[in-house]
């Protein structure tokens, strides 16, 4: 048990595929793991459909909420920044776990480029948002988390995913009516790498990321590599797991918005801040008023879109 | 140097730093840094209490890139040294800020709720993001805790010196 938690240059495999499970055991990774300065960590890992969205986002905004209720597609939100992504076992996730000073986004992508490049023949090449695009398309999202001693960043690797579900997860039926300061995506059309070259699998990709990743940090033994079992570590992870899951952190630690409906008769303001609907303005509201004010927004979604829906029809 | 240019550049030396100091005391009250790079300014109020205020320094807000987002905590929550007091995102990093020193948290910077970019524009400034009540003990330590602007340059330039991996 205690080994999991000595520093150098490591790889380690997640079984699980549950998006809650795995971003708890990377942050418990992360705090509690002997950093060494100039060694890093790699941990690759997979999940079964969800989407994932940045710290500071709104679900409502990035994603269509009822959709994935209906495909029993899991909503998570991850404690680094950025965007919102769509996870499928055809996409690979990476995060490279570092002590801070060492954090260096650019490197580690350049890693991945130039690997992918060489094995596959590709033209990969990152972009200034740290971003790994292949043509037009971006086949890579990645994000970061830096606290006082350690830091990760984390990506996304699209090998083969069902992009269409992916655009269908991520198509937001609420955007047009929500404003706030909260961190907005930044829309790119993606690609998975098996379409440039079909020969690419996640098991060919996982092997090559592998055995090039000691060579990168100098390590000889390029089969130091663990694959972790999260049930082994649940009672070390449950804490970080059930926030992860909590209704609380998915749609309470939304920044604040005003979610707007208009017709042509009037305009409903209806104001949102940590998570409950704290007022809302329109002419002749008193019915929704009572029902609405001091609720927890995500709790009455359902009835705020049949609002919307009788409003925009009249 | 002649004897009577020596005298005089050692009046003038005598001179500069006091004037500085005299200038500086009038306008604003020093910062002091830490090695984390926030900074700290005791406010000048009528008020029993010893209030300070706790910013972001210049280089970090650099090392950043554009802020885009700020979680300031609420009024009257407590902190103590090295506790995170805020979190900023950042070019999709998402990083904590931390307290440099024990303290209650008495006003936040409502500004930057709309403006979280008055981060990078004006970190000294308008840029500020909390500020917080400490009691006299800290308020007495905190030239020998902290760095003072010089001794954050001297700082900032060793450590520029990290090498590549």
């Amino acid at each position: 048990m205690q080994s999991i938690l000595r520093g150098g240059n490591r790889v380690l495999i997640s079984r699980s595929t549950d998006v809650y499970t795995n971003l708890a055991l990377e942050r418990y990774l992360a705090e509690n793991i002997k950093h060494q300065p100039k060694t890093r960590l790699l941990l690759l890992w997979r999940n079964k459909p969800c989407v994932v969205m940045g710290r500071y986002q709104n679900p409502y905004v990035e994603s269509d909420i009822k959709y994935l209720n209906d495909k029993q597609i899991d909503l998570a939100r991850r404690y680094s920044g950025g965007g919102t992504c769509y996870h499928d076992f055809g996409n690979l996730n990476l995060t490279i776990l570092t002590t801070r000073q060492d954090y260096n986004r650019k490197k580690n992508l350049q890693w991945v480029v130039n690997t992918l490049n060489k094995a596959f023949n590709l033209t990969l090449y990152i972009t200034d948002r740290d971003d790994i695009f292949l043509d037009t398309y971006k086949v890579t999202g990645s994000a970061s988390r830096l606290e006082r001693l350690y830091a990760y960043h984390h990506f996304t690797l699209l090998l083969r995913a069902d992009l269409n579900e992916l655009r269908r997860s991520l198509k937001s039926t609420d955007h047009m009516h929500i404003t706030s300061k909260a961190t907005s995506s930044v829309r790119s059309s993606v690609l998975n790498l098996s379409d440039q070259n079909n020969s690419i699998t996640y098991e060919n990709t996982l092997e090559l990321l592998i055995k090039t990743f000691f060579q990168w940090n100098n390590e000889e033994n390029t089969s130091n590599y663990d694959y972790i079992d999260s049930l082994l570590y649940y009672e070390q992870t449950k804490n970080i797991e059930n926030e992860l899951k909590s209704k609380k952190f998915i749609f309470e630690t939304t920044p604040p918005f005003v979610y707007t409906i208009e017709n042509k008769k009037q305009t409903i303001e209806i104001t949102v801040s940590n998570g409950i609907i704290t007022d809302i303005k329109g002419n002749d509201l008193i019915n929704e008023k009572k029902q609405f004010i001091g609720q927890l927004f995500h709790s009455v979604y359902d009835d705020i879109h049949k609002l919307k829906t009788n409003y925009l029809s009249e | 140097m002649s004897a009577i240019s020596a005298f005089l550049f050692r009046r003038t030396l005598q001179f500069q730093p006091i004037r500085q100091l005299h200038l500086t005391k009038c306008l604003y009250q020093e910062r002091y840094f830490t090695k984390k790079h926030e900074w700290v300014q005791i406010i000048d109020t009528n008020k029993k209490q010893n209030e300070i205020r706790i910013g972001i320094s210049d280089y970090a807000q650099r090392a950043l890139g554009d802020v885009v987002y700020c979680e300031l905590p609420a009024i009257g929550t407590k902190f103590k040294c090295d506790d995170t007091f805020a979190t900023l995102e950042s070019v999709k990093a998402v990083s904590d800020c931390y307290m440099p020193i024990d303290g209650e948290v008495s006003t936040v910077n409502d500004k930057l709720k709309d403006e979280a970019d008055l981060i990078n524009k004006s970190s000294y400034e308008n840029g500020w993001l909390i500020q917080a009540i400490i009691d006299d003990k800290n308020k007495k330590n905190i030239p020998s805790t902290l760095m003072n602007e010089k001794q954050y340059e001297k700082f900032l330039e060793a450590n520029k010196e990290a090498s590549d991996h």
